[in-house]
């Protein structure tokens, strides 16, 4: 897999994108396609991150287009109560990232038949209920006695797939795509084998 | 001529100073600079006080035990009044039932309702038992009377 940078201009909002090449592969059963809102640039949080001591946080737009590259190849996870991150559960791979406007759109695939609770978890919460996270790491502060943190340096480490409520920015979205990256047609959902079953295999919530 | 020249170098003099001051300012203002930025290791965009569920599960279960733990103290140091006041007779008949599932772990090791127990023998008894199923043992062993 390669991975490399490229420039969009088409929408006229000066877009920079990066995406890691993953070969086509027709009818590939692990390979659920997803596009989302991973957060949003130069826009305050609504709520505090956590590890942010209360504040909120902008994360600026040079900060973001630097770190789209340490996105690529990062992982997706999720938890039992679509609540946070549970960095261990990693359901699925990060493979696109650009910024446009004032978000900052991620593209990757979920491993549908590794985890098919986490399908069946999305379609059950309903369209426009799921919302993404970032995970941070190194995050440079220009001034921490400021009200609002701004961040001009980070380092992505993965994401999360959750309610959009529980995330610190309400602008952030996630929804499956079909295998030709269109609108998905839930009647081709797979079934889960077992779907109480979390991704490290227990029966309960933790 | 010899004014202009003293005028000359007092000027110099001056420039100088005025480099020295600035470049002092330069210093305290990276130094401030310094100070008020920083460095943050890990952030996630959940709101604060969920981040990553393994944290809230322990912080969680933290405050289980922690409340388990206070119950028992309110509990020992109730009957430790109790019993500074009231005969033996009469902490006897205050006692309830101990639950089928308590009665029988307690059985499997050789203790049983007949009488008071140990405290260092039930800690052995329970060594194999998770710290919630522990506290709730001697929990109930307190309610019922039973443990010394």
């Amino acid at each position: 897999m390669k991975a490399h940078a490229e420039s969009r201009t088409g929408n006229g909002t000066g877009s920079r994108g990066v995406e890691m090449a993953v070969p086509v592969v027709v009818g590939h059963p692990n390979r659920v396609p997803f596009a989302g809102v991973l957060t949003l640039v130069d826009v305050p949080s609504e709520k505090a991150p956590a590890g942010a001591r209360g504040h909120r946080v902008v994360l600026r737009r040079l900060a973001a287009e630097a770190a789209l590259p340490s996105l690529m190849g990062m992982a997706v996870d999720f938890t039992s109560q679509w609540d946070g991150h549970d960095a261990r559960a990693k359901c699925g791979i990060l493979t696109h990232a650009a910024i446009e406007g004032f978000e900052l759109r991620v593209r990757g695939y979920l491993f549908g038949r590794d985890y098919p609770e986490v399908e069946l978890g999305i379609d059950e919460h309903g369209e426009g209920a799921m919302g993404m996270s970032y995970e941070l790491a190194d995050a440079q502060v220009a001034d921490m006695r400021a009200s609002v943190w701004q961040l001009e340096r980070v380092m992505f480490t993965g994401a999360a797939i959750l309610l959009r409520h529980k995330a610190a920015y309400h602008g952030t979205s996630f929804r499956l795509l079909g295998e030709d990256g269109g609108p998905r047609r839930k009647a081709a959902r797979r079934r889960p084998a077992c779907p109480s079953r979390n991704a490290r295999g227990r029966t309960t919530g933790r | 001529m010899e004014e202009m020249m003293a005028g000359l170098e007092s000027l110099e003099a001056t420039v100088e100073r005025l480099a020295l001051v600035a470049n002092n300012l330069e210093q305290q203002l990276h130094a401030r600079d310094a100070e008020m930025s920083g460095r943050v290791e890990r952030m996630v965009a959940v709101e604060d006080g969920t981040g990553y569920s393994g944290d809230a599960a322990w912080e969680s279960r933290l405050a289980t035990v922690e409340r388990a733990i206070a119950e028992l103290r309110a509990v020992a140091e109730l009957q430790a009044a109790g019993q500074a006041v009231s005969s033996p007779a009469a902490a006897g008949a205050g006692r309830r039932t101990l639950p089928a599932s308590t009665a029988n772990l307690l059985a499997k090791h050789g203790m049983g309702e007949a009488g008071q127990i140990e405290q260092g023998v039930l800690d052995t008894a329970l060594q194999s038992l998770p710290v919630e199923q522990r506290i709730a043992v001697k929990s109930q062993l307190l309610r019922a009377g039973l443990l010394g």
